[in-house]
């Protein structure tokens, strides 16, 4: 009995010693396992930015290296920025070395970067890399050439009529392999010395793209003509606009110049957005602090619409007739009661699961912006409602970026375009992306009487509602705009937005064209956040419609609004061109003092200065200038920068006209200053002059 | 036992309101758009006149008058988060007046404010901030946290403040002075130095000013009354503590000490006028927009004008916009006879219906005017009379919406008559009836 007992319990100890040390070699193992992988296998380098310098208020590569050297590895790369975390799932074969590119914004100056490798959730290999940031509204040049070193002059350029800024240079990777939120970093980009053909095609596109949005590249087109005139350069006999941007052939060449030399060609071929970019903050700064005044457009979708309401009234009217039928049947008929209170019930079961009831709502509210070619701009603000608190993921695959909104400490991975949040919603990410896009210019006719003539069509195939056309300092309601429907325009400019307010602008759009909240919160969106300054007129439209976007990993149709704004632009009748008041948009530069009251009120305080900048269109030879809204005597004073004589005089008689416009305008933008003043509303401007393609500044390479 | 735990409830509702304040609320012929027609030019067939096309009128602005905020140089008093006060329980930051006592502007901030007098200086008399040096002991009894807090004497400065201290809804006058400022401390600051302060629940609550305590932190049971202080920035009832709140130059710092039993907060008030729409609030101002109705458009002019000569720098006119009520992105004057301006407005007229819960003494019916008491009875009832009052959306919101309204025109007009010639009249008021007798306060008191 003894023994057995004895024998029972050497067993149990046997089963349990035998447990323990399995148990043991398993955890050493998989111990181990890990350790060699920290310690040996996989190795982790980090750089950021352009040469090692990051923009403030843009958008950013941070290329992380990771080297696999023992065995194959998977795992988490983790790059921490700022407070936000950004992660992508990693596979590393053994002996292969890998690099990965985020794109990521950064806004504040000291901004430390952390890169980790995490497996099974221990922490393997890290490194850190503090880049120098550079500021939103520095210049930032680069080169792009096989010998870069003949570019030193570069970081000598001033640009003093362009705010006097001193240029940041930095050398462009030869492969290019930038995306189009990186490469807006650059105000200029100079190329000499440079293959054409060694641009790849996706990175020509998105180098003209670039260019297209409203940049200023330079190519040399001296002793390397032959090699730099290439692809996108090719056939260039001048200067030559690309969409709102230009491309500058400089035939003496760009190597081992001044930087005075170059710092006349920029200024001379300077645009409103490229200006703007230097003088103000950067677009991605203005869009992330709009677009939490958008949220509310996003939520406005979430309501049911009236066709989801009838749907479900006809059901309930259909199920009292059918469960009502089935009671004043006779009794051995009454269970039909039953079987028509259970089928509507499993109907409801079905629908839930399918429809959705019980899962993650998401709705979207978007800008569309249709440039001057054949690709548009999407700017898309997704608003994530959950059920719960747990976490959940957004992915857009089309975006090109992609970040959480606000404070939300949620983790993003840049390469699958996803956004991960977690805790309780609403939740929002802020994407875009490039799209194809139908549309054409609007070309319109405005005669010296002001009489705008011509057909607006609306290119989409769906409906677009509430459509305005704005045309200088004159809105003008279109109504709803049927898929393809064409409208004929014969309307004299009434000026209706003539030197107002920024409130009444508003207030005046908003009533013209007889929008809704969330339409006008989407306008405003574009008004203050997107709206570059470029000139020509814009028809907008709003759409209702569905996005496609993946809610925890699956594929979803969630509703959106869209504001849809194309480009429209005044033909010049026998060269003789007439741009409204306020078709050139004024550029302010409010520098760090003058309080902005919007976009186009500034409150300098007594004795402040607010220079302004107009930029003509380069194939265009002023032969008059008017302004409008001009302070009043006593209230402030308006001069005009004489570009020949370097000095400043005050504009008499509100109007330019003959050599004393030639010498505000010769070798760049117009610039005024207003002075002292308390509240300035920026003055506006219209343009009488001839169409000149072989001008001073003219595109004799034409346009595309 | 029950009233008890009522009134825990109400104190703890009001800490989570003022939490939630703190930390943020194709095919065929193409018709044709033309406005040709009115011009006297024939258009093509199916032409959309301009009337139908374009909107109000536009209104021509211009640059208004100069004013030099600025001044000469700014000393920071060191603002660190060091000083460790004994801190209360988690719902003991529940006040009326008070955000978390952080301590800001504290102890190791005095070091470095020790020397404020020395040479370079703009301020004389100045000894630093004192806020970190006040200490009490928190759920002891009233008398023994009662020891008085002397006011250590207003301080010379360029820039200065209007400190004003009233009871019962404004109608009993305390303290009145335009006192100095310190660039970038905090409102506690200024208290400690022009009057005799008494905090609690940390620090960053006004228990007491000048011997007059809260009816409600310290006591207990029958004694307790809902009596505390509360504050106002240019108008705004603050939705921080006044030891986080930085006033500006200029600002009017108004104190209030009444009953709260009915009306838990009231956003806004018109008796610093023309604040909030000079300075905004915190140094914030989102301008100001006066809308008129068809009779009223050129008072919105005059009052434009009226504001401009008074220094406020962003003033616009409109026409009437109901929606703008649920959301104001600006501060709005609304100018017009209470019927056309509540009509198609159901937002306006729920004010009216709920008026005293939400800080509005003025109630319109059957084309009267009624002046409420704080417990929203009307005291009194008049004809062909007007109102100037304030409202906001609930504490947090700092962009009130003014209403400068009437029975009928007549009573409108004695409104707006006030507002442009003689805003004195409404200093100190939280809202205003005017009749042909003059202006009376509202609401009533006991």
């Amino acid at each position: 009995m003894e023994s057995k007992r004895t024998g029972q319990i050497t067993g149990k100890y046997g089963l349990r010693l035998f447990t323990a040390i399995f148990l043991t070699v398993v955890l050493w193992l998989f111990g181990a396992h890990t350790c060699a992988y920290g310690a040996q296998n996989i190795n982790i380098s980090i750089a950021a930015g352009f040469d090692g310098k990051c923009r403030l208020g843009g958008v950013n590569p941070v290329a992380v290296s990771v080297e696999g050297t023992g065995e194959d590895w998977e795992g988490t790369l983790t790059v921490v920025a700022e407070g936000r975390n950004y992660s992508h799932g990693i596979k590393i074969p053994k002996y292969c070395r890998k690099s990965f590119v985020f794109s990521i914004p950064f806004f504040k100056a000291d901004s430390k970067i952390s890169a980790g490798l995490e497996s099974g959730g221990k922490a393997v290999a890290g490194a850190d890399f503090s880049p120098e940031m550079l500021p939103e509204n520095s210049v930032l040049i680069g080169i792009l050439s096989d010998t870069p070193e003949t570019f030193a002059y570069a970081a000598g350029i001033d640009l003093d009529a362009l705010g006097g800024k001193k240029a940041h240079v930095v050398r462009l990777d030869k492969d290019f392999a930038y995306s189009g939120e990186e490469l807006e970093n650059f105000n200029f980009i100079l190329v000499d010395d440079f293959d054409g053909t060694d641009l790849a095609a996706e990175s020509g596109k998105t180098l003209e793209r670039w260019i297209r949005r409203g940049n200023c590249l330079l190519v040399g087109a001296g002793q390397y003509a032959y090699k730099n005139m290439k692809g996108l350069f090719e056939d260039l006999t001048g200067p030559r606009s690309v969409g709102d941007g230009v491309i500058v052939p400089v035939p003496e060449g760009l190597e081992n110049k001044t930087p005075e030399f170059v710092e006349e060609v920029l200024q001379k071929y300077a645009t409103p957005y490229g200006i703007s970019k230097i003088v103000g903050e950067s677009g991605l700064t203005r869009q992330l602090r709009e677009v939490e005044k958008l949220y509310p457009a996003s939520d406005g979708r979430l309501r049911p619409t009236a066709d989801a309401l009838f749907f479900l009234l006809s059901l309930l009217a259909l199920y009292l007739l059918a469960a009502g039928t089935a009671l004043c049947l006779d009794k051995k008929l009454h269970w039909l009661f039953s079987a028509v209170v259970a089928g509507f019930c499993g109907i409801f079961y079905i629908a839930a699961l399918w429809g959705g009831v019980q899962d993650t709502s998401a709705a979207a509210a978007a800008v569309k912006i249709h440039e001057k070619g054949n690709t548009s701009r999407r700017y898309t603000l997704t608003g994530v409602y959950p059920r719960g608190e747990g976490k959940i993921s957004l992915k857009w695959p089309e975006a090109s970026f992609l970040c959480n909104c606000g404070q939300d400490q949620g983790v993003e991975d840049p390469l699958e375009m996803e956004s991960g949040f977690a805790g309780k919603g609403p939740h929002y990410a802020y994407g875009m992306g490039l799209e194809p896009s139908e549309a054409a210019v609007f070309k319109l006719d405005l005669d010296q009487g002001e009489v705008l003539t011509g057909k607006i069509k609306n290119p989409l195939p769906y409906k677009l509602c509430q459509c305005f056309l704005l045309l200088g300092d004159t809105v003008i309601s279109l109504g709803d705009l049927e898929g393809r429907e064409e409208v004929r325009v014969k309307y004299r400019l009434d000026h209706n937005l003539r030197s107002l307010s920024e409130y009444n602008f508003l207030d005046t759009i908003s009533r013209t064209a007889r929008m809704e909240e969330g339409q006008q919160l989407l306008f405003e969106h574009y008004y203050y956040g997107l709206e570059d300054g470029a000139p020509g007129g814009r028809l907008l439209g709003f759409a209702d419609g569905t996005e496609r976007v993946q809610v925890d990993g699956r594929a979803r149709s969630i509703r959106s609004t869209v504001l849809h704004v194309f480009p429209a632009e005044l033909n010049a009748p026998e060269g003789e061109v007439y741009f409204p008041c306020g078709y050139i948009a004024p550029v302010p530069d409010p520098g760090e003092n003058t309080a902005p009251a919007g976009k186009k009120e500034y409150l300098p305080g007594q004795g402040e200065e607010l220079p302004v900048y107009y930029v003509l269109p380069p194939d265009i030879r002023a032969e008059e200038i008017q302004f409008y809204g001009v302070p009043e005597k006593g209230a402030g004073t308006l001069e005009v920068f004489d570009r020949k004589q370097g000095s400043w005089r005050e504009l008499e008689g509100n109007s330019l006209s003959g050599d004393s416009l030639d010498r505000c305008t010769a070798g760049g933008p117009l610039k005024i200053r207003i002075t002292g003043a308390s509240r300035v509303i920026l003055p506006d401007i219209s343009l009488k002059g001839a169409y000149d393609p072989k001008g001073e500044k003219g595109t004799a390479g034409g346009q595309s | 036992m029950k009233r008890v735990y009522l009134k825990r409830a109400a104190v703890f509702m009001a800490a989570v309101l003022t939490a939630v304040s703190i930390n943020g609320c194709t095919g065929g012929e193409p018709r044709t758009v033309s406005n040709m027609d009115k011009a006297g030019e024939t258009a093509a067939a199916g032409v959309i006149t301009a009337g139908e096309t374009t909107a109000a009128a536009a209104l021509s602005e211009s640059g208004i008058s100069t004013e030099d905020t600025s001044g000469p140089g700014q000393q920071s008093t060191g603002t660190g988060e060091g000083a460790g006060l004994s801190g209360g329980s988690p719902d003991s930051s529940a006040g009326w007046n008070a955000g978390e006592g952080t301590g800001k502007g504290s102890a190791a901030g005095k070091k470095e404010g020790g020397d404020a007098s020395a040479a370079g200086s703009p301020y004389k008399g100045y000894k630093g901030p004192v806020q970190g040096e006040i200490k009490y002991q928190e759920g002891r009894p009233a008398g023994e946290n009662s020891k008085e807090y002397k006011a250590s004497g207003d301080i010379e400065s360029p820039y200065h403040v209007d400190l004003i201290v009233t009871r019962d809804y404004g109608h009993k006058n305390i303290f009145a002075k335009n006192v100095g400022l310190v660039r970038d401390e905090v409102g506690m600051e200024v208290m400690f130095r022009n009057l005799d302060i008494q905090t609690a629940y940390g620090g960053g609550f006004v228990n007491a000013i000048n011997g007059l305590e809260s009816g409600y932190t310290f006591f207990t049971g029958k004694d307790r009354k809902k009596l505390d202080w509360f504050y106002w920035v240019n108008g705004i009832l603050a939705p921080i503590g006044v030891a986080e709140y930085k006033p500006q130059p200029g600002d009017v710092i108004w104190w209030d000490y009444h009953d709260w039993s009915l009306t838990m907060f009231v956003p806004a008030v018109i008796g610093s006028y023309p604040q909030p729409f000079k300075s905004g609030f915190m140094g914030k101002n989102p301008g100001t927009v006066i809308m008129y109705t068809e009779d009223t458009k050129e008072d919105a002019q005059k009052l434009k004008e009226s504001l401009t000569a008074q220094g406020v720098k962003q003033v616009d006119t409109a026409a009437y916009n109901p929606g703008i009520i649920r959301a104001p992105k600006k501060y709005y004057i609304l100018l017009g006879v209470w019927d056309e301006l509540s009509q198609n407005n159901e937002d306006l007229k729920d004010i009216n219906a709920k008026n005293k819960l939400v800080g509005v003494y003025a109630k319109f019916e059957d084309r009267k005017l009624q002046a409420l008491n704080f417990k929203g009875k009307a005291i009194s009832t008049y004809d062909h009379s007007g109102a100037v009052y304030a409202y906001g959306a609930s504490i947090g919101s700092i962009n009130p919406i003014w209403l400068v309204t009437g029975t009928d025109l007549q009573g409108y007009r004695l409104a707006i008559d006030t507002l442009l010639n003689n805003p004195k009249a409404l200093t100190g008021c939280f809202g205003a009836v005017v009749t042909e007798e003059g202006v009376t306060n509202i609401p009533y008191g006991e």
